[in-house]
């Protein structure tokens, strides 16, 4: 079952049923919908909590090793052994190739957007943000637990904190190859200049407006999220990145009712040649260990 | 010690629940036979063993359903279809991350132990994740929500419309349902 499925389920007998959740490359983008879905409406849509955020920031780590890096062979490692009698050539596939991002075609490539547009959001989309240390979930903070959380002390373990940080730095690198090295056209054939940040300021800005609409529908009404505290997260996380800052600031021409590009299926994805396979400077690396 | 990835029966519960710790373990359960005031489509949560399952099995018992029954035995070896398993064993060693980081096989695989009539109302699973599910005894109908070219799911005005209902169809809902009927056996 795909991410972002509204389903029911009936039993109509006894049942023993064994399952698993998994996250797919190539559902990245309804895994976006379905988090942010999630993430609003909690309480009210979704009926189970289980913290899987490390999954998508080592899918973003994998992702950054495959395609920067050059780390997982892609497209077949051939080497020679000798036997016997006979000289042999063996091509290697390492199978996880096969979940990195199809980026030469625009659904691919959101796919890969979408998990770093979900990184980047990671201390944003994370309900432990939003509650002091001792502060129990869907209960209202209490004067000294307010001063913690509006000094940004909140739930998330310190080295869980780090990890963030690190793999939101990641995510940004991802971010930043692309708009070094891809080519975007749009649906009427011009060329788009910045697609990474205006989809993650679309992003943005409809998580607000979507925040607002479901505190008007009173959805949230139990959520330690508050309207205001994600828009201060938001407004400190655009911060982070000068084309996002300085996008924020002309939100409003961007949708602020969807989480998918419109039209997607209009655009055109090229890469300027083999240039970006030369790519893979990774930035300050700290000595600390994530988990 | 029967894991409870071993337990392939209600008569299997049964027999293990004898002599097996696993009738120790504390679970939380959603108990369809409380009404749940003002129409609310939250089902009551009560605390309970896995043997309370089959105690109550009978026509007159108690409507529970356990959801998330971790399986910590799981078979966590990278699939073909999960991204996250082959992500999380090539990064073992790179960027700081600790070789030995153990994967969330808790959160990742678990169990549904339902009596009949238990019903979960329309919702979404968390965190934008892909489900599996398996029957390994008993029936389930699973009823899934499709959407309308004019009403797509990637709009945050689906769930927001007065005619989207948690528990009811109106005539003006603007999706549809097509259910799948999963016997012993049958992977969804």
């Amino acid at each position: 079952m795909k991410p972002c499925q509204p389903h029911f389920v009936f039993s109509y007998a006894h049942s023993i049923c064994l399952g698993g959740h998994y996250y797919l490359t190539n559902n990245m983008q309804t895994t976006l919908q379905g988090l942010i879905h999630t993430f609003v409406l909690h309480n009210f849509l979704t009926n189970t909590s289980h913290p899987t955020r490390v999954l998508l920031r080592r899918l973003v780590l994998f992702y950054h090793m495959g395609l920067i890096e050059k780390e997982i062979p892609a497209s077949g490692m051939s080497f020679i052994f000798y036997s016997s009698f006979n000289l042999n050539l063996m091509s290697i596939l390492d199978p996880a190739a096969s979940h990195l991002p199809e980026i030469h075609n625009i659904d691919g490539l959101m796919n890969l957007l979408s998990a770093c547009v979900l990184v980047v959001l990671g201390n944003v989309l994370d309900f432990r943000t939003y509650r002091a240390p001792t502060q129990e979930e869907n209960q209202k903070a209490n004067k000294n637990q307010q001063i913690l959380i509006d000094h940004d002390f909140n739930t998330i373990p310190v080295n869980e904190r780090f990890a963030i940080c690190y793999s939101r730095g990641v995510a940004l690198h991802l971010i930043n190859w692309i708009r070094r090295f891809c080519v975007i056209t749009g649906p009427g054939g011009e060329v788009v200049q910045d697609l990474p940040s205006s989809f993650f300021v679309q992003i943005a800005q409809t998580l607000i407006s979507y925040k607002k609409g479901a505190n008007f529908s009173q959805l949230d009404l139990k959520a330690n999220c508050k309207l205001d505290m994600l828009t201060r997260q938001m407004e400190n996380i655009v911060k982070i990145d000068p084309h996002f800052s300085s996008l924020w600031s002309e939100r409003h021409s961007l949708p602020s009712d969807s989480l998918a590009l419109a039209n997607q299926n209009e655009y055109l994805v090229k890469w300027q040649s083999d240039i970006q396979l030369e790519w893979s400077d990774e930035g300050n690396i700290h000595s600390f260990t994530l988990y | 010690m029967l894991a409870l990835h071993q337990v392939k029966s209600l008569s299997t519960v049964d027999i293990i629940n004898s002599y097996c710790p696993i009738k120790l373990f504390i679970v939380q359960f959603l108990d369809y036979s409380i009404e749940p005031s003002d129409n609310d489509c939250s089902p009551t949560v009560v605390s309970g063993r896995v043997r309370d399952l089959w105690e109550n099995r009978h026509p007159t018992g108690k409507i529970l359903n356990a959801l998330d029954l971790p399986l910590y035995a799981g078979d966590t070896e990278p699939t073909e279809y999960g991204s996250e398993l082959h992500a999380w064993d090539v990064t073992r060693g790179h960027h700081h991350i600790d070789q030995k980081s153990p994967y969330p096989t808790e959160d990742m695989q678990w169990a549904l132990v339902g009596l009949q009539n238990a019903l979960t109302f329309l919702h979404v699973d968390c965190e934008g994740v892909g489900t599996d599910v398996t029957v390994a005894d008993g029936r389930k109908a699973w009823g899934f929500l499709r959407e309308r070219h004019n009403n797509p799911l990637s709009s945050t005005n689906f769930f927001l419309k007065d005619t989207f209902r948690l528990n009811e169809v109106l005539p003006l809902s603007e999706y549809d349902f097509e259910m799948v009927a999963l016997r012993p056996g049958d992977r969804l």
